[in-house]
Parts: structure tokens; C-alpha cells; sequence
């Protein structure tokens, strides 16, 4: 359980949305006492990036899903909390085990 | 020793942006680690954003170049880097610091407007916090200004930009999300009212652009780094081609040795490793900083609605935004040769890839859902075509400082404000 996860969240250009995402997933990590890093991507990098588990968008999900063997969590409501807990929590938590 | 630290220390941008980014550590209480990581991290980031810039806008300029042989342009007017004092490297590299204090306080500014007045909204796209303060320290620099002067300058024009912008595109936002949860923070807001407003009069709301199956070999427009650069290396292609046939050699126009099209195919791939690294090193830049600025304007500001980056509409109708690239970069193509054959504006333009599919594809969404699959296309159409008309209106008003890095990334409010803020400069810079 000590080891710390490391997490990406990827958006067209890896700047605006999925700097948002980022802060949005660590809100709801911290509400569960996980310790993670959390990093910001684009899309081409994503897929190659050493991380245990890529969050983002549907559309661009579908895109790296074939590129990447690294559990891939889409979301539609970047701004979500809910939707990150329900969609996400599961896979970090199974990463975790 | 203040001496020392005021001239030497601060007015080196990297180190001022860190200084910010270590504040910003600071007060939101992380541990020793993160906060000597953070700083340095970000230190490094402006450095490889600067790197990355003088590399994309480095394998642009020879297509500028050509582009000015073929429509019979003075070099100055294709942004040679001789012709220009700054280019956007080295106004970077420059004015650095100019542009913390300017992002630093516009972002204050718009707090304490958010928080005694009814424009409850918070600029939080992080980038765009960097590039609006560096296109109006442009626009002041290149009329003329200099010292505070321009420091106030870029300070109310960069604040009043984003207070007006996030209000006027809300209305739009709430259309399509159907909640006041966020606004945009994004320089698509007068491509995106021209949509909306197109989509609206000319459309039909009947027809989704979301009821077509889209076909699956269009995804891969979405990754914007790779069809940008698909997209110069046509556009290198092309100009081979015209020059050839107009009896010029490529070769030497292009500063190309040998093999024409191998050269033009690395420049093309240049371009899309330069806007790799420029793209890192905004990331690095900012990542601590805008986590920070979150941070205060909670604090501040509780009920604030924040102003985002354009792709948290994207899921509202992700059709919308594909159908608005394609259309747009057809439309501003054609515009592109009419005005260059027409001579209607004397600077060079190239295609506007990146303002296409995030500022014109978030106004495709908007159009949408003024005026469904007709109105996104036919509002995308005329946006394309607006978005060359803002570009070369106010290439002029950017021709000394960072026209060569409008040439990629204009068109958009960035253009606007080109004009708009050109105007008032040249009253004031004399």
C-alpha cells in the first residue's frame, strides 16, 4: 500500500482542461487519503508516458486506447468530482491492492 | 544588495516566474520537497518554452519567406528575423518579467472585481493567464511604449479583456452546458459569438451536428500537434510547387541545400517537435502557478464562476468541433489565396491550423446550438473567413515584436485585441 501511484491527465494540448482535471482528481483523492502524483499531458504523449493510470475524455480515450497498455479513465465532466469518484476510484483503488 | 536583486535577479524572467511559483508553493502549505521541485521545475519550464518557440517559429519563417517571394511582398513584410527587433523568442527572453508582473496583477485585479462587483467570474486558463499579458505587452511595446507605462497598459487592458470576454460568452455557455457551473477563459470568444450568431440566423435546429455517425478516420484530427503538422508540410509542398512553376528556385528561396523536399519535410516535422516543447514548457511553467492562483480565488472568492480552457465544451458536441475544423480551415484557405492574390493585405498569412480547431471548433459547439448541423457549418464558414481578415488587420500592430508567433497562433481575440489595443497604444505611445 506504500507505494505512490503515479497518475496523467490528458487533454488536446495537456495545458487548460487537463489542468484542470488534475486538480480535480487530486480533490478527490484527497477525500479518499490517497497519495498520488498527478501530472498534465497531451495526447501524443500520454500513451508513452511511464504512469500507472491516464485520465480523460471520452473522444480522446477512444484515440490512445490502442496506443497504450496503461488503464485508461474516461471522463465527460472535467468540473465533475462525482463523475471522477465514480468512473476513477475503482481503477486506483484496484492499482492500489 | 536591493539593487542587485531588483536588476539582476527579477529582471531575469525565469527566475521571477519561479519566484511567483514559490510563493504560490507557499501558501498553499506543501512540504520542503515539493516546493524546492516546484520552483525549479518552473524555472525550467520558461526556459524550454522560450527553446521551443525559437524552434516552431524558426520552421515557419522560410514558408513566410516564400510565401512573400510568391505575392511579391517586401521582406519585412514576411517577418525575416533580421527585419524584426524582437521576434517572440527573444521577447520572451526580454520582457519576461514584464509579463509575471502583468499576469500577477491583471489575475489580482480580476479577483477583487470578482469579489466587489456582479461579474462574479475568475480567469483560470492557465496559458492564456501567460499569452494575454505578452500580446498586449506586445501591442504597447511595438506603438512605442516602454517603462510603467506600459506595465498599466497591458494591466488594464489584459484585466478589462478578461472580465468583459468571460461575461459576454457565458450566456453561450450555459445554452450548451445548461448550468452556470463555468465560463470560458479563452481568446475564441469573437470567433465564437461570429458562429453563434451566423449559426443562428442561417441555421436550423432541427438537425444536430451530434445525429451523424461520424466516420471513426476523422479522430485522428484530434491530435492537434500531428495534423498541424501535416498541415505546414502541405503548405511547404504547395509553395515548392508555385514557386517552381513560377520559374523560382525553391531551393535557394527556401534556404534549402540540395533536396528541396526533404528539407521542407524536416521543417515540417520541426514544427510539430517546436510546438512539442514550446507545449512542455508552458505545462512546467505553470503547474505550480495555477493550482495556486485556484487556490486564492477559493479562498477569496467562494462563489466564484470560473473561466476555463475551450475544450471543457468539447464533449457537449464533439461532431460540432470536427465538422467546425474542417469547414473553417477550407474557408480560410480560399481566403488566404484571395487576399494574396488580390494583395488586399501587404504581410504575409499563413493557414491558422490550432485557431481553427480550438477557437472555431468551440464555436462550431456554439453554433450548433444557436442553429444545429447547418448553422455550425455555415457559422464556422464565416468565421474562417474572419479569422484571416483579424489576422491581417493586426499583423501590422505586432510586425516588430511577435508577429512571427501570431503567424501560427492569431486570428483569434488575440487579433482583436491587436487592433483594438494597436489603436489606443499609438495614442499613448506617441
Amino acid at each position: 500500500m506504500s507505494r505512490k501511484l503515479k497518475i496523467i491527465t490528458a487533454c488536446g494540448f495537456g495545458l487548460g482542461s487537463s489542468m484542470l482535471l488534475k486538480m480535480k482528481v487530486e480533490e478527490v483523492l484527497k477525500k479518499h487519503s490517497i497519495d498520488a502524483k498527478v501530472e498534465t499531458s497531451d495526447v501524443g504523449s500520454a500513451p508513452s508516458a511511464a504512469c500507472d493510470v491516464i485520465f480523460t475524455s471520452y473522444e480522446l480515450g477512444e484515440k490512445m486506447k490502442s496506443q497504450t497498455e496503461t488503464p485508461i479513465v474516461m471522463v465527460r465532466n472535467f468540473m465533475d468530482t462525482d463523475e471522477i469518484e465514480s468512473a476513477g476510484l475503482g481503477v486506483v483503488k484496484g492499482l492500489l491492492e | 544588495m536591493l539593487d542587485f536583486i531588483i536588476n539582476d535577479i527579477l529582471r531575469e524572467p525565469a527566475i521571477f516566474l519561479g519566484l511567483i511559483a514559490f510563493v504560490g508553493l507557499l501558501i498553499q502549505k506543501k512540504e520542503f520537497t515539493d516546493i524546492i521541485s516546484g520552483t525549479v521545475k518552473t524555472i525550467v519550464g520558461v526556459v524550454i518554452l522560450d527553446a521551443g518557440v525559437g524552434i516552431l517559429v524558426g520552421s515557419i519563417l522560410p514558408l513566410a519567406g516564400a510565401f512573400g517571394v510568391v505575392y511579391e511582398m517586401p521582406a519585412e513584410y514576411s517577418f525575416a528575423p533580421e527585419a524584426m527587433t524582437y521576434g517572440m523568442d527573444t521577447f520572451l527572453s526580454t520582457y519576461g518579467t514584464q509579463i509575471g508582473i502583468v499576469m500577477l496583477s491583471a489575475f489580482l485585479l480580476n479577483l477583487v472585481i470578482a469579489r466587489f462587483t456582479k461579474w462574479k467570474n475568475v480567469f483560470l486558463t492557465g496559458h492564456m493567464l501567460f499569452w494575454f499579458p505578452v500580446v498586449f505587452l506586445a501591442v504597447g511595446i511595438n506603438a512605442g511604449m516602454s517603462g510603467n507605462a506600459v506595465l498599466i497598459f497591458a494591466g488594464i487592458g489584459t484585466t478589462l479583456y478578461m472580465v468583459v470576454s468571460m461575461a459576454l460568452i457565458q450566456p453561450l455557455v450555459k445554452k450548451v452546458t445548461g448550468s452556470d457551473s463555468f465560463t470560458l477563459g479563452h481568446p475564441t470568444v469573437g470567433l465564437s459569438l461570429i458562429a453563434a450568431y451566423v449559426g443562428k440566423l442561417a441555421g436550423d435546429t432541427s438537425k444536430s451536428t451530434e445525429d451523424l455517425k461520424f466516420p471513426k478516420q476523422f479522430e485522428f484530427l484530434r491530435e492537434i500537434t500531428i495534423t498541424s503538422t501535416l498541415v505546414i508540410l502541405i503548405a511547404y509542398v504547395t509553395i515548392v510547387i508555385i514557386l517552381t512553376i513560377q520559374g523560382h528556385s525553391a531551393a535557394e528561396v527556401l534556404g534549402a541545400g540540395n533536396n528541396v523536399f526533404m528539407n521542407v519535410f524536416m521543417q515540417s516535422i520541426t514544427f510539430g517537435a517546436g510546438l512539442t516543447i514550446m507545449l512542455q514548457g508552458v505545462r512546467m511553467m505553470l503547474a505550480e502557478i495555477v493550482p495556486a492562483f485556484k487556490g486564492i480565488s477559493d479562498k477569496v472568492i467562494p462563489n466564484a464562476i470560473p473561466g476555463l480552457d475551450c475544450p471543457l465544451i468539447f464533449p457537449y458536441a464533439p461532431n460540432a468541433v470536427i465538422i467546425g475544423f474542417i469547414v473553417s480551415m477550407v474557408t480560410s484557405t480560399l481566403t488566404l489565396i484571395i487576399i494574396g492574390t488580390t494583395g488586399a493585405f501587404s504581410f504575409v498569412i499563413l493557414p491558422l491550423i490550432i485557431t481553427c480547431f480550438f477557437e472555431i471548433g468551440t464555436g462550431a459547439v456554439f453554433a450548433n446550438a444557436t442553429g444545429g448541423l447547418r448553422g455550425a457549418i455555415i457559422g464556422s464558414a464565416v468565421a474562417g473567413i474572419a479569422m484571416m481578415i483579424f489576422m491581417g488587420l493586426s499583423l501590422p500592430f505586432f510586425s516588430d515584436t511577435i508577429a512571427d508567433w501570431m503567424l501560427i497562433f492569431g486570428g483569434n481575440d488575440f487579433s482583436i485585441l491587436g487592433v483594438l489595443g494597436g489603436f489606443i497604444a499609438r495614442i499613448f505611445g506617441g
